[in-house]
């Protein structure tokens, strides 16, 4: 089947709570899930195809996403391979704009990433949450992520001693 | 967060520096866990320093804090200009690489807690002793193969938190390695010492001395062959309750029995692992000690557990040599329920036969189903030395030989007449005047189907075996 098409030919896929979305080819095509089912798509071709069930990524999730894809359609995405090495500092401010949200949200829109396999935006969403941690104390980022402090005193003064040294510097 | 997969946190601790990544380990214990259990990440708390690493930018790409481990490979830190200087190290360091790799070193001193050094010459102790005295947090020390060109000592140094020191050494260069225990000495924390030596010998006297000043050691592994031979001493400066060690004797032709060490750590000593048997002569009296004395909660022998929680196991498979028959035929004694066993004949000069004492254990050797002989000894002809022990495997069902003695066809025929229930027998041999004696061989064996043979002699075989229902295959 020819997916490199000039037409961009549009594309339906639909939430896990039944929400139908229409998008083009192109965009869909940024998820390395989607493109595997749809090279491996019988006669018929895309035209015929129905819509294309999500059964991880919720209806809002899944408007995010799409907002995303569609964006970036015509850009050059980099593979998984080349995005381990990338250490570039830059960020397209519309990304940095659009990751604006809160941290539900993003941990949706992660996971949504992870699974449909889209690895530029796994690693947007990621290293924001990362640049989250960075210079924020462990008590200021259990608060921000709800998370539960499961050291006891004992268990947290024996790690203190151990990291003292990062502490001082 | 607790809703992102391991996988997620992975991808995003892994955007963090090392401040950052030790800050997490504090938020969580799940977080620890992930963070602990990546080598990936962890690999960013090492600092490896080779001969590449003079000759790139490295140094000044070092990172600003927070290294962990530190490991030196193949340098030879000695004065150009020196006579020691030698060929086979790669890189020729001179003291102006000591001072460099000090420097760097002096960047993380609070926070190193692991020391490896590889492969590394210099000429006395205390340009290492130099190199770690500041590394307060410093809690492993390891060292493969350093040599100190002259023998010389050093005064001890302060490690509040270290807990175990390596020595291993397998490269036969000459030199003072010992001299590297002087800088340990007096260390109150220090539990576990490792020592490995495969080439060469070590100063049983300096390890006493230095095992002495050490009031909290209580994990000792002495490996490598030598090393046996320092429980001969006497008197042994410390209470451990671990040991690990290949041999805890070391002539296999003394009368000596060594039992000086057992005695001493008696109610200490709870865990032992032996990687080879006790030589014979005392080999056998010994074993029964260990196991029936000594109380231990766990015995290993090589990767055998004879002895879990205090209870001994059952055992599937059980070897041993030509100089360890008498503490295997011990073993067989006690794990009666051992259905294999596998003789290993290397080539030493035994003059002894133990078919003198062999009556006391014939009845061991009814309840193996399986027999393996890997007979090395060419020139010794050892195989035919333990018939006696052959003919007391009357109930194997599984025979299998590997031996080129002159004499096998004889040999065969003086104790394949016992083994009444042999099934199944492997010939690994270079004796190929053997196979045409092999019809009257296994005249003696009636329920005999499956011979195994070397390719070359399957042809000639199955012609002997024309009229036979026995099966033939290759090895």
């Amino acid at each position: 089947m020819d997916i490199d098409r000039p037409s961009d030919p549009q594309v339906s896929v639909v939430s896990s709570d039944g929400t139908m979305f229409h998008t083009t080819l192109k965009s869909i095509l940024l998820s390395g899930t989607i493109k595997d089912m749809i090279e491996h798509i019988g006669e018929g071709g895309v035209e015929n195809m129905g819509a294309i069930p999500l059964q991880n990524v919720d209806s809002k999730t899944l408007e995010i996403v799409i907002k995303w894809i569609e964006h970036h359609k015509d850009n050059i995405q980099p593979t998984s391979e080349e995005i381990k090495d990338k250490t570039a500092d830059f960020i397209d401010p519309w990304d940095e704009n659009f990751l604006e949200m809160d941290l539900d949200k993003l941990y949706n829109l992660i996971t949504a990433a992870n699974y449909l396999n889209i690895p530029q935006l796994l690693w947007l969403s990621t290293r924001k949450i990362a640049m989250l941690i960075k210079n924020r104390t462990p008590q200021e980022i259990r608060s921000l992520f709800n998370i539960e402090d499961d050291w006891t005193p004992q268990e947290i003064e024996a790690v203190q001693k151990e990291n003292q040294w990062c502490e001082e510097k | 967060m607790k809703s992102l997969p391991e996988e997620i946190l992975l991808h995003i601790f892994d955007y963090l520096d090392n401040k950052s990544i030790l800050k997490a380990m504090k938020v969580c214990k799940l977080w620890t866990e992930i963070i602990s259990n990546s080598s990936k990440l962890m690999q960013k708390f090492h600092l490896f320093i080779n001969q590449e690493f003079f000759t790139t930018e490295n140094i000044s790409e070092l990172p600003q804090a927070s290294i962990k481990n530190i490991k030196i490979q193949n340098i030879n830190i000695i004065n150009r200009s020196s006579h020691f200087y030698n060929e086979n190290y790669n890189f020729i360091s001179t003291d102006i690489e000591l001072k460099k790799i000090l420097a760097i070193i002096n960047n993380y001193q609070d926070s190193i807690e692991g020391f490896e050094i590889f492969e590394v010459r210099t000429r006395v102790v205390k340009n290492i002793s130099e190199l770690i005295k500041s590394l307060t947090n410093l809690s492993i020390f390891k060292a493969v193969n350093i040599t100190f060109v002259t023998n010389s000592a050093c005064s001890s140094e302060n490690f509040p938190n270290l807990k175990s020191i390596s020595i291993i050494k397998d490269n036969n260069e000459e030199g003072h390695f010992e001299n590297i225990f002087d800088i340990f000495k007096f260390s109150q924390s220090l539990e576990k010492v490792h020592l490995e030596v495969h080439e060469g010998i070590f100063n049983h006297n300096a390890l006493s001395v230095f095992l002495q000043t050490l009031p909290n050691l209580n994990h000792l592994i002495l490996d490598g062959i030598g090393t046996a031979s320092y429980f001969e001493q006497e008197n042994f400066p410390f209470k451990i309750s671990t040991l690990e060690a290949f041999s805890i004797s070391s002539d296999w032709n003394s009368m000596q029995p060594r039992f000086q060490f057992l005695l001493s750590q008696i109610g200490c000593l709870k865990y032992l692992k032996l990687n080879r048997l006790p030589y014979d002569h005392d080999g056998g009296e010994i074993l029964k000690f260990i196991i029936e004395e000594m109380n231990l909660e766990k015995f290993y022998y090589g990767e055998i557990p004879l002895i879990l929680n205090g209870q001994k196991q059952e055992i599937e498979e059980i070897w041993f040599n030509e100089v360890t028959v008498m503490a295997g035929m011990e073993i067989l004694r006690q794990f009666p329920r051992t259905k294999k066993l596998h003789i290993l004949l290397n080539a030493t000069d035994i003059f002894e036969v133990i078919s003198l004492i062999i009556d006391r254990f014939c009845k061991i050797f009814l309840h193996l189903e399986e027999l393996k002989i890997v007979d090395l000894s060419s020139g010794y002809h050892l195989l035919p030395k333990f018939i006696c022990i052959y003919k007391c495997c009357q109930n194997v069902k599984k025979l299998k030989i590997e031996s080129n003695e002159v004499e096998l066809a004889q040999n065969l025929r003086e104790f394949l007449p016992f083994m009444t229930q042999l099934e199944e027998i492997e010939l690994d041999t270079h004796n190929f005047e053997i196979i045409e004696k092999l019809q009257a061989i296994y005249d003696c064996c009636l329920d005999l189907k499956i011979i195994k043979i070397r390719k070359q002699q399957k042809e000639m075989t199955e012609i002997i075996f024309n009229d036979t229902n026995i099966k033939i295959e290759i090895i």
